[in-house]
């Protein structure tokens, strides 16, 4: 992926260049084809080559690792309780809508203190 | 006799019509939140041993060809008679032999406990493989007094993995984000899960209601549960640290969660047997409302139970008893 990310989009050939390594050739054709089904990396023919470019950002991928790992490790058959998962529109509009009622209650309140204790 | 040919029916009807009793009573149920994922755990559990009961019951009642030759049969026979709470002989041939009837749930219930266990055993595996995951790197801190496993990661993490696993989950990021009294609340709302021990509720329906998922109401529960459990332990957060600051901490984790979601159901598929999370967390209807599905609830598992029990032990006491 770092190969990728660097040039853009490479051919087996030039990433094969690129690693320290000396990799073969199906090592990273096999490499590459399981990211592109994981839906990291796309494919595109430019005559003879076929061109290799990444579908996600260095720090898009970054944000999900610990996902990855988890999705990896089987994370849906597993024994882990999630505090929030994707919540609806509706149901953040909710929160929204509760929390600034509750800060204009807070609010208020505060005002009818302080016009309590005004002489 | 009657009530025999009943307990079959009442199965199929309470197995058909349970995801509309489940959709029903949800908001209801969300009132008391732990006793419905206790219920729903239970009904798990319950109807599949009251199905296979069936067959004990309708061995007091029906007669069939004879498979069974010379001695075995006649003891058979004999514990059959002494098993039978009407102490007469069967009176109704149906043609199926009895030893079927007997025969054939014992070995279904075999074959249902290995399965589970299997499934059990493959969830175990899969919880330490991710528990693995989330350890490497990870570092044990106090957050709030409470015992955490902190990781590094990009997005706001939050989890509770089983506290043999290491417990509540907080990636370095979400101690970032969240305020001091959303912090609070996230931690009570994960310590309660641990201190209900809901990753036992779940691993149990998991691993039965998995293979009996063809059953409505069965999928219909193991589907509700785990709104059930987050409802608990919301309650339980809410509790001590007020709804706002739950609240405010549920927004900021949605809004601030990475743009794939770590697992769970699609948001569309949430809602449809389970109750609302955020509608009740935000105007939880009044107490009694919970009332009648409570009584129903229990009324249901009471039978499912009695049947389990009033067919298999008098084969047990007779069993016991040398078959006398």
């Amino acid at each position: 992926m770092d190969v990728l990310w660097d040039r853009g989009g490479a051919t087996i050939r030039q990433i094969m260049d690129d690693l320290p390594s000396d990799p073969a050739y199906t090592t990273i054709a096999t490499v590459l084809r399981n990211l592109e089904r994981k839906e990291l990396v796309g494919a595109q023919r430019q005559g003879r080559f076929v061109l290799h470019h990444p579908r996600v950002s260095r720090q898009e991928l970054a944000a999900t690792a610990i996902g990855h790992a988890l999705a990896a490790s089987g994370d849906r058959a597993a024994s882990i309780l999630h505090f929030v998962d994707t919540l609806s529109t509706q149901d953040r509009d909710l929160l929204r809508q509760y929390l600034q009622q509750h800060d204009s209650a807070a609010d208020s309140r505060l005002l009818d203190e302080e016009t309590t204790d005004a002489p | 006799m009657v009530l025999i040919a009943v307990v079959p029916l009442a199965l199929l009807a309470t197995a058909l019509t349970g995801p509309w009793f489940l959709r029903r009573s949800a908001p209801a149920l969300a009132h008391v939140p732990r006793l419905a994922a206790l219920a729903l755990t239970a009904s798990v559990l319950a109807w599949p041993l009251a199905l296979l009961s069936i067959g004990p019951l309708l061995a007091w009642v029906s007669t069939g060809p004879v498979l069974l030759p010379g001695r075995a049969g006649e003891v058979c026979q004999q514990c059959l008679a002494a098993a039978n709470p009407w102490g007469q002989p069967a009176a109704v041939y149906t043609g199926v032999p009895t030893v079927i009837l007997l025969a054939l749930p014992a070995l279904a219930a075999a074959g249902l406990l290995a399965a589970a266990a299997r499934r059990g055993m493959q969830r175990a595996r899969a919880t330490a493989r991710s528990a693995a995951a989330v350890h490497r790197g990870a570092r044990h801190a106090r957050v709030h007094g409470r015992s955490v496993l902190l990781i590094d990661d990009p997005a706001p993490q939050v989890f509770a993995m089983p506290a043999r696993h290491g417990g509540i989950v907080l990636s370095r990021t979400a101690l970032r984000v969240l305020t001091g009294e959303e912090l609070r609340a996230v931690l009570e709302h994960e310590q309660a899960h641990l201190r209900q021990r809901h990753h036992l509720l779940l691993a149990v329906v998991s691993a039965v209601g998995h293979h009996l998922r063809w059953v409505p109401s069965i999928a219909a529960a193991s589907a509700a549960l785990p709104h059930y459990l987050e409802i608990a332990a919301d309650d339980a957060a809410r509790r001590r640290t007020g709804t706002a600051a739950l609240a405010s901490a549920l927004l900021r984790l949605s809004e601030s969660a990475p743009a794939a979601p770590l697992a769970g159901a699609p948001a569309g598929a949430l809602h449809a047997t389970g109750p609302h999370r955020i509608g009740h967390l935000l105007s939880p209807e009044p107490a009694h409302a919970g009332h009648w599905p409570a009584l129903l609830a229990t009324a249901y598992l009471s039978a499912l139970t009695l049947v389990t029990l009033a067919a298999n032990l008098p084969y047990l006491g007779a069993l016991v008893a040398g078959c006398f």
